[in-house]
């Protein structure tokens, strides 16, 4: 009797605990029927490279957002500090490795001035990355002075590298989101994150450092925005003007889409933020493969995300009632990873 | 000899903006000694308690452990003193497991890199110490108020320190949880271990404690050993006066207002029926897990549920009403303040009109008329006895009894037919307590009804007139007040009669 109603409840569960991957295999069917060309290896090859800049750029964000605060500058982050990695590279004759960590520093400064000014000054995330947005787009539209950048011969054989038929910008991405989820999942800094964002005053009480916690999220935005930069320009091969324009947009409703939860203390790396940032790359590529009209796409991608948001949402209507303490949440997406470990 | 002492507290003073919390307090403690600390709402104990436990720094006084002087500038430095804090309300982490509270400070493995079968393992350990049969792996925002005090104090207890504090760690414990409690602390007694124990059940304090030390406005107006010490001196000596006797005379119940059939929740809440009438005061007894407070929560539409009809008094008859309505017309006094009770970032104005804000909005264009609802929180405060800065005071920065009050004056201000309170006397001293006992019948005898959930026996026989025992999620008895006896309820909600 137990056993049985037991059973039942896992099988309601699992119909309605994955909404997002119901609207992801729906849009991936509809796009399949609709184009042959969707499914192709080529194309999903295509899609992962073209996420592999967000899903790092959302990896680190998830970290801040936890914590209950919110990052924005992500994108400028990344684009100033491959402005400054490109310039030394092809116009400085510095070697690609050192350009390549150049960036990653920067990124990392970046996002250690911002948390310094959000932990320890006491300025709010908001205006703070808002500000910063802005200051580093303009740095970076000086250092490339408004014009296109390519990557130099030299180093253009790294844009096709791939090991096995994986390109290596997706398998870098890969092992970066592993070790993030780890880091989230399993280190103490991990718990301390998520115990700063259910209650920042109770974190206090029993001793946790909420302001170093919260000054190491912020350098691990910077740091994910440095690393999302560079595979970025190495899936583009240029550095141009508009990059990282919007980097906002596709990783906050990624990371929304994913069931972080704005408010903290909810979500995941893996399976959240990989899910998230793959749904939205793949409208995107099936609206181009499908040769759609641009003006189309903020149509259907927040269509997208809002019936993905509601699915996730509708499950939780019904199985609230079979548990005795089910908490009404609306992301519950992500406590489902949490509770499976 | 004062250099024996273990823990030596000299001249403690602590100024709130509004407040002075703690003013030239000095107490010891000695190894293998239960010191117990009582005081009115906002005496002062927790701020004592927190000076020691690292979280607040005093404005003056020193700490001496051992007869040398320490600095405790954060709980990290009191726990690395050997300082062990059970707080009054359980900072647990919603999104964290019971194991990840419980070594939230201090996992077991190496470079942050967490040893979970060794976490868990270690936290069963420590939940057996208090008889909690908890999975350790269960989200924490999934367990109630009382297992978070279980956690809480299994924690507290997982750091073997030399001092434990313990401040009201039974305010929602069960007679069985607090029978365990107690011979814990006469163990750590017996093994040398300092503890201070605050409570607002001073027949607790009696019996546990060697000594006791009385708290008045941030004073010690009385210490002496638990032999010397009466209950009705420590009332006194706490409120500095004395207490009446608040018996409730009988009242007669008049119409039916509230009418609730066979509500059901899974296996949580089975064929609920009951009525509730005018003029009367129902006890909702039950022990933690009966379906108490899962009751309130599915009657106010918290918790959906499975089926069973709810008929309310609306303009002098019975009407269907949804639990999705049922809040409009009615009061609750929820069991969680610090979730689910009260705006802790507002100032007590807003507080206490939030539930009744009609009353205080003027014009057509539906300001809310500022003046008008400071007036109502001077009532308020007045007629409750919150003890506070002013209506402006931060509703996070009273003492623990005091929010509480302030809880309990926000529903009084809607004057609702009906009023569901789960313990709405939990970590209130006893001179509040009669207070809030005396308008509760007031209010009863106005014509309110009213359902009240305690665990506390006292409470429930000076309250109500009519008790309805629940078990399992069952009503299991519904009796009138002079033919209860204490022995038959604990048996009825043990569900064995
Ligand atoms: N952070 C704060 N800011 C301002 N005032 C405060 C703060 N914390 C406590 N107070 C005030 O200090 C006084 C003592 O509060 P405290 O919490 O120590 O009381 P208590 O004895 O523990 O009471 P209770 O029995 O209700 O828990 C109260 O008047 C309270 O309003
Ligand atoms: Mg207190």
């Amino acid at each position: 009797m137990v056993g049985r109603r037991k059973t039942l409840e896992i099988e309601k569960r699992f119909v309605f605990s994955y909404g997002i991957y119901i609207v992801f295999a729906v849009l991936v069917i509809v796009y399949a029927i609709s184009s042959h060309a969707f499914l192709s290896l080529s194309n999903i090859r295509d899609i992962f490279m073209n996420s592999s800049d967000l899903l790092i750029y959302v990896a680190g964000l998830t970290f801040v957002v936890l914590t209950g605060n919110i990052d924005v500058s992500f994108g400028s982050t990344a684009f100033a500090s491959v402005a400054i990695g490109i310039v030394l590279l092809v116009n400085h004759g510095v070697s690609p490795v050192l350009a390549i960590l150049v960036t990653i520093a920067f990124g990392m400064v970046v996002g250690a001035v911002n948390g310094v000014l959000v932990a320890y000054v006491g300025i709010d995330p908001l205006v703070t990355t808002l500000g910063m947005l802005f200051f580093l787009r303009g740095l970076a539209l000086n250092i490339i002075k408004g014009s296109q950048i390519e990557l130099p011969n030299s180093v253009a054989g790294v844009t096709t590298a791939s090991f096995a038929g994986v390109p290596l910008i997706v398998m870098v991405a890969v092992v970066i989101l592993v070790v993030l989820q780890l880091l989230l999942r399993k280190t103490q800094f991990g718990r301390h994150v998520i115990a700063v964002g259910c209650d920042r005053r109770g974190a206090q009480q029993v001793g946790i450092r909420v302001r170093r916690i919260t000054f190491i999220t912020f350098v691990l935005s910077g740091t994910c925005a440095g690393v999302g930069g560079i595979l970025a320009v190495i899936n583009i091969g240029s550095v141009q003007s508009a990059m990282g324009q919007n980097a906002l947009f596709a990783g906050v409703a990624a990371l929304v889409v994913g069931g972080t939860s704005l408010f903290g203390g909810l979500g995941s790396v893996l399976p959240g933020a990989l899910v998230g940032s793959l749904l939205l790359s793949a409208t995107q590529n099936g609206l181009s493969v499908l040769g759609v009209s641009p003006y189309v796409y903020p149509f259907v991608e927040g269509l997208v995300i809002i019936v993905a948001m509601y699915m996730d949402g509708l499950k939780n209507l019904r199985i609230r009632g079979s548990r005795s303490d089910e908490v009404i949440s609306t992301q519950s997406f992500a406590t489902k990873t949490l509770e499976k470990e | 000899m004062s250099g024996k002492a273990l823990l030596e507290l000299r001249h403690i003073s602590k100024h709130f903006a509004g407040s002075q919390a703690l003013s030239d307090v000095s107490i010891e403690l000695n190894q293998g000694e239960v010191l117990g600390l009582v005081g009115a709402n906002g005496a002062g104990k927790s701020t004592l308690m927190n000076v020691l436990g690292g979280v607040i720094t005093k404005d003056a006084g020193s700490i001496l452990i051992d007869g040398h002087e320490i600095s405790l500038t954060s709980p990290s430095a009191a726990d690395r003193a050997g300082i062990a804090f059970v707080h009054q309300e359980p900072a647990l982490f919603s999104m964290l497991t019971v194991a990840e509270n419980m070594f939230v400070t201090d996992y077991p493995g190496k470079w942050g890199w967490i040893d979970r079968a060794r976490m868990v393992e270690a936290c069963a350990r420590h939940l057996h110490t208090v008889d909690s049969q908890l999975d350790p792996n269960t989200l924490a925002r999934d367990i109630g108020i009382g297992d978070s005090q279980l956690i809480e104090i299994a924690r507290a207890l997982s750091q073997q320190a030399r001092i434990v504090l313990f401040d009201e760690p039974t305010s929602s414990l069960t007679v069985h949880e607090k029978e365990r409690l107690f011979e814990i602390i006469r163990s750590l007694k017996n093994s040398g271990t300092g503890v201070i124990y605050i409570s607002h059940f001073l027949d607790e304090v009696l019996d546990i404690c060697d000594r006791v030390v009385v708290l008045r406005n941030g004073k010690v107006v009385a210490k002496s050993p638990v032999s010397e010490m009466s209950m009705a001196r420590l009332v006194e000596e706490m409120l500095g006066r004395q207490l009446e006797s608040t018996r409730q005379s009988g009242r007669r119940a008049g119409d039916v207002v509230l009418q609730v059939e066979s509500l059901s929740r899974g296996n949580v809440l089975r064929n609920v029926s009951f009525t509730l009438h005018e003029n009367e005061v129902v006890g909702l007894w039950g022990l933690l897990g009966s379906g108490r407070s899962e009751l309130f929560r599915a009657l106010t539409g918290l918790d959906p549920i499975d089926r069973g009809h709810i008929r309310m008094r609306i303009g002098g008859e019975l009407r269907p009403i949804t639990p999705g309505n049922f809040l409009s017309r009615a009061g609750y006094v929820t069991e969680n303040r610090r979730d689910d009770g009260l705006f802790a970032k507002m100032s007590l104005r807003p507080n206490v009109t939030a539930a009744s804000l009609w009353n205080v909005i003027r014009s057509r264009l539906r300001f809310i008329d500022q003046a008008g609802e400071r007036h109502v929180a001077e009532e308020v405060m007045q007629s409750l006895a919150i003890k506070a800065s002013g209506p402006e005071a931060l509703a996070e920065t009273l003492s623990g009894g005091n929010q509480q009050k302030v809880i309990l004056g926000k529903w009084l201000q809607r004057q609702p037919t009906v009023i569901l309170m789960d313990e709405p006397t939990r970590g209130v001293d006893v001179g509040a307590k009669a207070e809030i006992h005396r308008l509760i019948g007031e209010l009863a005898d106005q014509g309110t009804s009213i359902l009240i959930a305690t665990s506390e026996i006292e409470e429930l026989m000076s309250l109500s007139d009519r008790v309805l025992v629940i078990s399992r999620g069952h009503i299991v008895t519904d009796i009138t007040r002079d033919r209860v006896e204490q022995e038959s309820l604990m048996r009825f909600a043990m569900g064995e009669a």
